[in-house]
């Protein structure tokens, strides 16, 4: 019957799209000795037994799950830190959480994370200590085979923090350490219980190509720009900007300064800030200092280039529905003042469109 | 019987390797726990020499869990956590502050660490042990 489920759970997890990696821990590093307590039992609390979702090389999604049940593998750790011992205080371990992370989150950079919520308790049942704890590693961006070979290793450097947090906390909470029972007296039991903070995930990263139309009072333009963004837990992004844009002067003001045509070609530096109103939402505020030339032509057909450098701050909505793939849809204003013989100060509208992958 | 005397001698290499190993392990925190002195970085494996305001920087781990370090000339202390299956320290300021120094190599001569700042993430910094008073 154990056989026919298996075969169900496997032909399922394929189904869905899902293959399965498994991780074992290699040996632990950690000895802890003149330690009066042990880990005697380990319970897995979680809901769900993976350790989580990660894109592959080619980018297909693997559920990633330790290779023997999770609180053999706990167990095995935790008996090579501390040593079993029948004069020893014994432990009780609960896994609130374990899960590994990875995500892009910087133009250049990927984070890989290891993450743990353990509880630890009495044999009376007693929790004395209560540890979450973030393992995470910055690579660079290309670093994917290092990253799902170093999984494992986050695992045990997050195991023995919240060991060490664990004994750290003990000695803090008393000058005596555990009786032998295991049992607690007021002075000892913990404020420190419910500190654990919910889980926040690592932000999904956007690679976005944009192409936006302005228009102004003088000019009509396009702009193209690829920009890349981690949308993390923060209320404000900075994300990372490269564009390109063209404008031609369009009204008769041309003609009153002398000119037939006016055609700029512009590069974008600057600071841009999204503001998460939620996840897919964002206001967007920008102030950049354009660098470019201007091509000026007389009445006469006569062409004169002119240096450009300005100041240009926009503000507006950027809305990204589909967060894997899809389209980016953005509107807002702008005001720019710059050395053009033209005009030096200008306001207008602009309206965007694009994709993220 | 040939193939006895390999299994034993390949046996026994191994045996070898995994107490060296478990030896080496043991004596990371021992051999961490020293006057460190900034000797230069490195990085793709070219050396860069340490700036003048650099010449003195050092980093001392004592074996109370605290370090005292100078860097850029400005001294700073706190405690440390020494995290041996994630191979760092991870040095708490007065603040609270933290940052993990990764270990990339260790002897009772030499120590490399890569510190987990962006500007500095690569970057592996040489040390030296150091007879030098520290202060």
């Amino acid at each position: 019957m154990k056989k026919i489920t298996n075969v169900f759970l496997i032909f399922f997890s394929v189904a869905f799209g899902f293959s399965q990696t498994t991780i074992s821990l290699k040996e632990n590093l950690l000895e802890i000795k003149n330690q009066n307590f042990y880990i005697d039992k380990v319970i897995d609390d979680r809901q769900e037994l993976h350790l989580g979702v990660i894109a592959d090389n080619s980018g297909k999604k693997v559920k990633m799950s330790f290779q023997k049940e999770p609180v053999q593998i706990i167990k095995k750790f935790m008996d090579a830190a501390l040593a079993v011992a029948i004069d020893k205080v014994p432990i009780t371990l609960r896994i609130q959480h374990l899960k590994i992370e990875e995500a892009q989150t910087s133009i250049d950079k990927r984070t890989a994370r290891a993450y743990i919520a353990l509880h630890f308790y009495a044999e009376n049942g007693e929790v004395l200590h209560k540890v979450a704890h973030y393992e995470d590693q910055v690579f660079p961006v290309s670093s994917v085979t290092e990253i799902k070979e170093t999984h494992e290793k986050r695992i045990r450097a997050a195991l023995e923090y919240c060991l060490r947090s664990f004994m750290d906390a003990q000695k803090e909470n008393t000058t005596n350490n555990l009786t032998e029972d295991g049992m607690l007296d007021n002075a000892r039991s913990t404020k420190k219980v419910s500190t654990i903070k919910t889980y926040v995930p690592l932000g999904k990263w956007f690679n976005m190509l944009t192409f936006k139309r302005m228009t102004d009072r003088y000019n009509k333009g396009w702009n193209v720009a690829y920009t890349g963004f981690s949308d993390h837990d923060k209320d404000l992004i900075i994300p990372f900007v490269i564009g390109y844009g063209q404008s031609r002067a369009t009204s008769d003001i041309l003609q009153k300064r002398g000119y037939s045509a006016v055609d700029s070609y512009v590069f974008g530096f600057g600071l841009n800030g999204y503001i998460k109103i939620t996840p897919g939402f964002y206001v967007d505020l920008g102030l950049n200092v354009p660098i470019g030339i201007e091509v000026l032509r007389d009445l006469e057909e006569k062409k004169a280039t002119n240096f450009l450098v300005g100041l240009r701050a926009n503000q507006g909505v950027k809305i990204i529905p589909w967060k894997d793939f899809g389209i980016v849809v953005g509107a807002g204003i702008f005001q720019h003042w710059q050395t053009s013989k033209v005009n030096h100060k200008n306001f207008g509208f602009q309206l965007e469109v694009g994709i993220n992958f | 019987m040939k193939i006895y005397t390999w299994l034993i001698a390949i046996a026994y290499f191994l045996t070898l390797a995994i107490l060296n190993e478990t030896n080496t392990q043991e004596s990371t925190s021992k051999m961490l726990c020293n006057m460190w002195q900034l000797k230069t970085y490195s990085v793709k494996g070219k050396k860069y020499a340490p700036n003048k305001k650099e010449k003195e920087d050092y980093i001392l781990f004592k074996e109370n869990r605290t370090f005292t370090s100078k860097s850029e000339g400005k001294e700073e202390n706190g405690k440390y956590i020494l995290n041996t299956n994630g191979a760092y320290a991870l040095l708490i300021d007065k603040k609270g502050d933290t940052i993990k120094a990764y270990i990339n190599s260790i002897s009772k001569k030499f120590l490399v660490l890569k510190y987990a700042i962006n500007e500095m993430r690569d970057v592996e910094v040489h040390y030296n042990t150091s007879t030098l008073s520290i202060n």
